[in-house]
């Protein structure tokens, strides 16, 4: 008969690929790797961020595929026939909710882990900070959302209903202010994770959303002097090359090759689409780069950019030739060039997504300025802007100058739905976008017998906010939906 | 000396009684022999067979004189004078009664027993009577059963078994089926039963194992029997025994083999349009949207009918098995040995199964006392079945995505060579799926050695220990490769070649110990087991991912650019200690109570230990003495009621882990931990709970036998990964909430109708209605979504109150016809005239989702049967094994893709008869294909998928001749036989199997494609071939 030294040993299995929780959450090293955990979600988050911000604006169309009708659900954020079960936007929010999550941990244990000094409080702060990121993002596209500030731990915790919006904005102003103190500066800190210079640039953020323009510019004001500065050739502020540069402040990382995949896509999205897309990025031998022919710079924009603006070539690339798409042949398409640079993989790019930089700093200052009467201050800070793109300086300033300045300077960073919707000016100004396309819609890319349909482009004030997803709403029925959706 | 003397005292007192009965049996027929005046001698015989049957025991009524025949069937008999009347007996024949005239030479025919009472089953840890049995037990011997062409055991207990739903739900070569007994449910795993093959419960299922060496198969329903499998008999327990070894028997050398030929009927094929009318589509497409007609479509009546690539893509396969047995039996040594061979070609170009299997059983009885068992059995299976089911977006699953291919393209260039990619000016670039069918490599070799040592020792009368050690080893390795010229669909070729390499290999060992008593004093029986069992199972995976591979030449893994490893361990404990008592009083009042107590690796420390009880009893009515009917001659009512337990949970699902992702600080990839799920120590036991009422009756000496069997089984405490808002970091939550009921009839009927000598027919009938109810769902919701995500929707819904897992979407009615219709109607934003209407439920005017959705079918069939006849005439045999279901629905997915109005695909022939114009508006089933607003009916689940499942199928025919040899001939036996499969399906059903149900379990993931358990789901799986064979069984 078989001998058992102990029936508990024998049952004791543990999992020999996985650490447990009950071990972890001690040390240093375990809160590093925690940190990083909850920074991962930004991956996901900012690969494909663009379609719901710059997408959404009136900077970008895209080429109809009539032969793929699997990109509906991206076509409908950019032509306001968003439903409430779009994948975009779920992705949205789980991924936000990840950063939360994987925050509530580290500043639920983190007091009583059994270590100190400079890395223990840097780690707090980027939790606090990264909670606040991800909690802003909800309210700017979902306003009001269910409310976790610890990790839930049973079935029934996981059920909450929506908080109010201010109740958020509150704890992301909190969790900011908590996180100042504790946050290193540019010098002190690795590149990709928060500083406090990120920290006061998204407090800003926040508060130029609220139009709370004295408190906003404060927060700006401790960025002017923390050892960052404007790059003289914009082009080289998106180089692979060159990431990590003085004029970044806070940016999304990627690499390319790596076993991990830790790669960006975008760019290969904002390409037209090819059976060859070597033909532009020299990579081979390459695959077709699917669900491409998106963000498409559409021709007000184009129109937009002064002569001799350094940023026209750095940003806009036209393409000629064949396209795998029925029914498209692609005649001088414009697409975003500023994200296309040299790599080895296809479809897998090292290209970081830029979140704040300085350039939008002194622009953001500005508007603040502007805002509260300061036009003098704020017109020279748009022309240290206009200077480094070689063009003439500003005589003065108003509010269209300033946020065309910003619409070119920021071209596809994702600023310009958030621009429109602060202003006040977004219903307006994507109906108006839609009339346009719906009255030409082969000079916004459609193939010839194809045009917006008459449901889509009906913007209301309702479209400012996404809805919440419905596969949240099923499971959750307490949760109530945005008017609109 | 005074040592020595010991021993030979007590050999003596062992002798004693031995020598006191042989006294009393010489007395006896030395008495007998002083009143003889004559010797009585003859032969038995089978009626059926006129073979010579050796051992019958013959005796002479009313005294203990008797004999047996020898070996060949003959015997001598001293019988006193006067009138006699001889009894003879042999297990598995009727008793036969003979009074003796003058004649002193009887040649006598005994006649097989139909009736299966007699009969020895095997109920996991023993073996009863038959008639003993008090829960609800199936069993069925396999040997019995036509050689019907198949690769696993399952296709040949479709319908046979009352309340065992067995079903192939896809014609991969060798795909084992799904087994669901007693509608059988889990939320996340399968609803598969336990496996107990030689007494081990095996990890995975039983295809692997050569139909060939099957004697029988036992399926424990209730808990009366299962209960001793305490935490793994939730779904049900189904043992198999493996090839018998029979001591004193004579050698028997066998060979059986078929080979045959698989197509796929017409009425199992999608009917797609042809070049013509796809080009028709084309060209309406483009006029109704203003759109210039492309050239190629543009006129449609000189493309004739273009490539039907669901014909490309199959063949006629073959098939083919060889099986050789051997067994032979001496006094104290016993064995059975079998060496098979079996090959299929699939249907599907480029799939395929093999088998090698060996098996060896032997027993050994060094002396009276001790019985040790050995079996050893190796197989070996490959197949090369790539992905060919379900879905087709961006997949190589080759059924539905070449049946949606544009009939423009040609599968070869005109220099007869394989073309690359199959695209026309409207559709995507997609691959030549010929091509991808022949030059994809898919390598699975699985090779597995089942192994179990008995050892049973008696030791004291009627006290055996038993102890047993069993072990199922297994290495599985897939190795993939990907050549540049294939691709999926949306991703034609060339590609980057890439490959991978799979390897898991797994030990999964058992020691059990028992301790059985029995004993009978006077009219009451006894017998009492208790046991003491440790099970121990890890599988370790390593996966290597290769991409970038420089060209196709070199395809092992060296040769790619980029190598990524993925290891796993999974592994679990059991142990658990077992007790059974069994009484019986006057083999008419019958009780068993057992117990068995599981402590399981894969629960936390406070809750590791269950307790899973049982107690049943029987009442033979028809032993009493009132007992008058002469038609009714066995009447046994019985009930049981115990707890089953459910362990399929995940190895580690109640510990919160921590995994890992990266994110690169500085563009340097940085180890990151994360919190994986919520683990919870206090999980506990789900409870199952199962009342089983049911009786036996046997009319007519047995000719016909009912069973009746009544369940009803309640499930609280569902344990499983509850699918959670995603607001809270989780997916989802192992817990314990809500409760599931279960319950149902069957009936089962079998009949001798027929049974003369020269024509027998025997008949089996069954019937089963399982029915189930969501009790509640905890106190959170009392709606659970499960199945499959389509745009965030999920296919089912779990309400409570009503069935589990219905399947949930808006009402179509029809579409919006004119102008009048659209204004008249709820609307959604995008709908237009054409397209189509769904109902507006809550009533709010407009139509959106979830709001708009409902229960729009039940995939839950009203019953299912199965309907066996055999019947023999003089040598020729014929068997006809008819099944089906009734008043299931079926949710025909696979209209997503093959009716998508975008003209991206080739689509179904019906898509013809859609809205094209208010005058012309169609069957009301295809709204218009005006762009932009067809997403609706296709990605939207609607009543319109939804389809009547009931079916009626002729399962098997077989035909065979015994070829009549004389009694000297080296071949005793020679039988040849045609069988066809899956000859038949009777139904309403559009699709192509009835019995589909798509196979996706698993991750709870919220983007994950689909949660949990998804029954009734077509999503264009392997086509089920029909299978003509032919076949010879000589035994030597």
């Amino acid at each position: 008969m078989l001998v058992l030294t102990s029936c508990s040993d024998f049952l004791e299995i543990l999992p020999e690929t996985n650490i447990t929780q009950e071990n972890f959450y001690q040390t240093e090293s375990d809160f590093l790797q925690a940190i990083t955990g909850a920074y991962a979600p930004l991956q996901t988050l900012y690969n494909q961020d663009w379609q719901m911000t710059e997408f959404r604006s009136d900077n970008a169309h895209f080429v109809l595929n009539l032969g793929n009708r699997g990109n509906q659900p991206r076509e409908d954020l950019g032509t306001f026939t968003v439903e409430t079960n779009n994948e975009i936007v779920l992705n949205k929010w789980l991924n936000n909710y990840l950063i939360i999550s994987r925050s509530n941990f580290i500043i639920q244990s983190i007091d009583n882990a059994d270590f100190n000094g400079q890395s223990k409080t840097s780690i707090k702060g980027e939790a606090y900070f990264l909670r606040a990121f991800a909690y802003f993002d909800l309210l700017k596209n979902f306003g009001g959302v269910p409310l976790f500030i610890e990790p839930p731990t049973s079935f029934s915790e996981t059920f909450k209903n929506r908080s109010g919006s201010s109740e958020i904005l509150d704890l992301i102003l909190s969790d900011i202010n908590t996180s100042i103190p504790l946050l290193p500066g540019k010098n002190n800190q690795v590149p990709g994770r928060a500083t406090v210079s990120a920290a006061y640039m998204l407090l800003a953020d926040v508060l130029m959303s609220q139009k709370r323009w004295s408190e906003a510019e404060s927060a700006l004001r401790n960025v002017l002097n923390a050892g960052y500065n404007l790059l003289p050739v914009y082009d080289e502020i998106f180089k692979p090359s060159n990431e990590g540069n003085s004029e970044i402040i806070f940016e999304i990382y990627f690499v390319e090759g790596t076993s991990q995949p830790l790669f960006s896509t975008f760019p290969y999205q904002f390409l037209p689409e090819l059976d060859d897309p070597a033909i532009i990025t020299g990579v081979s031998p390459a695959a077709r780069n699917g669900g491409g022919s998106f963000n498409i710079p559409v021709p007000e924009l184009l129109d937009l950019y002064e002569d001799n603006d350094s940023r026209y070539e750095a940003t806009i690339a036209f393409f000629s030739g064949p396209s795998p798409l029925p029914g498209v042949i692609y005649d001088n398409l414009p697409y975003i060039k500023k994200y296309q640079h040299p790599h080895a993989i296809p479809n897998q790019t090292g290209q970081n997504w830029i979140v704040y930089r300085y350039a939008e700093t002194l622009l953001n200052l500005a508007e603040c300025l502007f805002e509260q009467g300061n036009s003098n201050e704020a017109l020279s800070l748009v022309n240290q802007i206009r200077t480094r793109a070689g063009l003439q300086e500003l005589n003065s300033l108003d509010k269209n100058t300033l946020l065309n300045e910003r619409r070119i300077e920021l071209a596809f960073e994702n600023k310009r739905w958030q621009d429109l919707v602060r202003s006040g000016i977004a219903v307006e100004v994507m109906n108006q976008f839609g009339e346009r396309i719906k009255a030409n819609p082969q000079d916004y890319f459609y193939p010839e017998g194809s045009g917006p349909l008459p449901n889509m482009f009906n913007v209301s004030q309702d479209y400012l906010l996404y809805p919440i997803p419905a596969s949240e709403i099923i499971l959750n029925p307490n949760l109530t939906q945005n008017p609109g959706y | 000396m005074r040592k020595e003397y010991g021993k030979f005292r007590k050999k003596l007192s062992q002798w004693k009684v031995f020598s006191i009965l042989s006294c009393l049996l010489v007395l006896i027929s030395v008495h007998s022999y002083a009143l003889q005046d004559r010797i009585v001698t003859g032969k038995v015989q089978s009626l059926e067979e006129n073979e010579a049957l050796p051992g019958v025991s013959i005796i002479i009524k009313g005294t203990n004189i008797g004999t047996v025949t020898d070996i060949d069937g003959n015997f001598s008999l001293s019988v006193p004078s006067g009138n006699n009347t001889l009894v003879f007996s042999f297990i598995g024949y009727l008793t036969k009664e003979i009074s003796i005239g003058i004649e002193s030479n009887y040649n006598i025919f005994l006649e097989s027993d139909t009736k299966a009472l007699g009969e020895v089953i095997v109920t996991g840890y023993a073996i009863q009577r038959a008639e003993e049995i008090t829960g609800a037990i199936e069993t069925l011997n396999v040997k019995d059963l036509p050689n019907a062409p198949v690769a696993t055991v399952g296709q040949k207990l479709q319908g046979k078994l009352a309340g065992v739903r067995v079903t192939q739900t896809s014609g991969r070569p060798g795909q084992g089926l799904n087994f669901q007994i007693r509608g059988a449910f889990s939320f996340t795993g399968g609803s598969q039963p336990l496996y107990v093959v030689d007494g081990m419960p095996i990890e995975g299922d039983i295809s692997f194992i050569s139909p060939n060496e099957i004697e029988n198969i036992t399926v424990l329903k209730d808990p009366a029997a299962a209960s001793l499998y305490g935490s793994r008999a939730a779904n049900g327990v189904v043992l198999i025994q493996t090839n018998k070894t029979e001591f004193n028997r004579e050698t028997q050398i066998s060979f059986d083999s078929y080979y045959g030929f698989e197509n796929i009927p017409q009425g199992r094929r999608l009917e797609m349009m042809n070049a013509r009318e796809y080009a028709q589509f084309q060209k309406e497409i483009a006029e109704l949207n203003g759109r210039p007609v492309n050239p190629a479509f543009q006129n449609p009546d000189q493309l004739g009918t273009g490539t039907d690539w669901f014909d490309a893509i199959t063949r006629t396969g073959a098939i083919q098995s060889y099986n050789f047995g051997i067994s032979q039996g001496s006094e104290k040594f016993a064995t059975s040995a079998s060496l098979g061979y079996f090959n299929q070609e699939g249907v599907v170009v480029g799939t395929s199964f093999e088998r090698f299997s060996f098996r060896i059983n032997s027993r050994f009885k060094p002396n009276e006392k001790l019985n040790i068992g050995l079996n050893f059995a190796p197989t070996l299976t490959k197949n090369t079945n790539f992905n060919t089911d379900g879905w087709p977006y961006v997949t190589e699953n080759i059924v539905s995505s070449a049946l949606i291919t544009t009939p423009l393209a040609n599968p070869f260039n005109p220099d007869g060579s394989l073309s690359l990619i199959a695209t026309d000016p409207a559709t995507f670039g997609n691959p030549n799926w010929l091509r991808v069918a022949k030059e994809k490599v898919f390598e699975d070799d699985d090779f597995q050695l089942l192994s179990n040592l008995s050892i049973d020792y008696e030791i004291a009368k009627g006290l055996t220990a038993k102890t047993t050690g069993n072990f199922q080893i297994g290495n599985r390795n897939i190795f993939e490769f990907n050549p540049s010229t294939i691709g999926v669909l949306f991703i034609p070729p060339p590609r980057i070649p890439f490959g991978s390499n799979n390897n898991v290999r797994f030990t999964n060992w058992l020691n059990e110990n028992t301790l059985n008593y029995a004993r009978e004093i006077n009219e009451h029986k006894f017998d009492a087991l208790v046991g003491f069992t440790a099970q121990k199972a890890r599988a370790d995976g390593l996966t290597v991912f290769g991409n970038n591979f420089p060209d196709d030449k070199v395809r092992t893994l060296n040769a790619a650019g980029i190598l990524l490893v993925d290891s796993s361990v999974e592994e679990w404990t059991l142990l658990s200690y077992l007790a059974r008592v069994n009484y019986q009083f006057k083999d008419k009042y019958l009780f068993t109570a057992s117990i068995r107590r599981d402590g399981s690796s894969r629960f936390g420390e406070n809750n590791r230990w269950g307790n899973f009880p049982a107690v049943s009893a029987g009442w033979i009515i028809s032993k009493e003495d009132f007992w008058n009917e002469n038609v009714i001659n066995f009447f046994k009512i019985r009930a049981s009621y115990g707890l089953t337990g459910n362990f399929q949970i995940g190895n580690y699902t109640h510990r919160s882990t921590i995994g890992e992702v990266f994110y690169p600080f500085a563009n340097v990839p940085t180890a990151g931990r994360i919190p994986n799920n919520l683990g919870d120590q206090r999980l506990g036991w789900e409870n199952n709970r199962q009342f089983n009422l049911g009786a036996d009756i046997n009319l007519w000496n047995d000719r016909i036998q009912l069973a009746y069997n009544y369940y009803v089984r309640n499930t609280d405490n569902l344990l499983f990964d509850v699918e959670v808002p995603v607001s809270s970091g989780f997916n989802s939550i192992q817990t314990n909430i809500g409760e599931l009921k279960f319950w149902g009839h069957e009936i089962a009927a079998q009949a001798a109708v027929i049974n003369k000598s020269n024509f027998k027919w025997n008949t089996n009938f069954n019937v089963s209605f399982d029915r189930n109810k969501v009790v509640s769902l905890g106190n959170q919701t009392n709606m659970l979504p499960s199945g499959i995500l389509l745009y965030q929707f999920r296919s089912h819904m779990s309400i409570v109150g009503q069935p589990i897992t219905q399947f949930y979407g808006a009402i179509q009615d029809g579409v919006y016809v004119d102008q009048q219709d659209f204004d008249n109607s709820p609307k959604h934003p995008s709908s237009q005239v054409g397209t189509v209407k769904f109902r507006d439920l809550n009533g709010d005017g407009i139509i959106s989702f979830p709001e708009d959705m409902t229960i729009i079918g039940n995939p839950w069939p009203d019953f299912v049967y199965g309907f066996t006849n055999q019947f023999s005439y003089r040598n020729f045999t014929l068997s006809m094994a008819i099944l089906g279901s009734f008043g299931n629905d079926i949710l025909a997915f696979y209209e997503n893709w093959a009716a998508n109005l975008d003209g991206v695909f080739n689509v179904l022939r019906d898509v013809n008869d859609r809205w094209k114009s208010p005058e012309n508006p169609g069957a009301g089933k295809f709204g218009s294909v005006q762009q932009g607003t067809t997403f609706l009916e296709r990605d939207r689940w609607n009543s319109r998928f939804i389809k009547d499942g009931s079916y009626l199928s002729l399962n098997n025919l077989t035909i065979g001749y015994n070829l009549p040899m004389s009694g000297n001939s080296t071949i005793k036996r020679l039988y040849l036989y045609s069988s066809i499969q899956n000859a038949l399906f009777i139904t309403n059903y559009p699709g192509t199997n009835p019995e589909v149900n798509t196979q996706r379990f698993g991750s709870t993931a919220a983007n994950q494609s689909s949660i949990g358990n998804v029954p009734g789901v077509d999503e264009n799986s392997y086509p089920i071939p029909r299978t003509v064979s032919f076949g010879i069984s000589v035994g030597f």
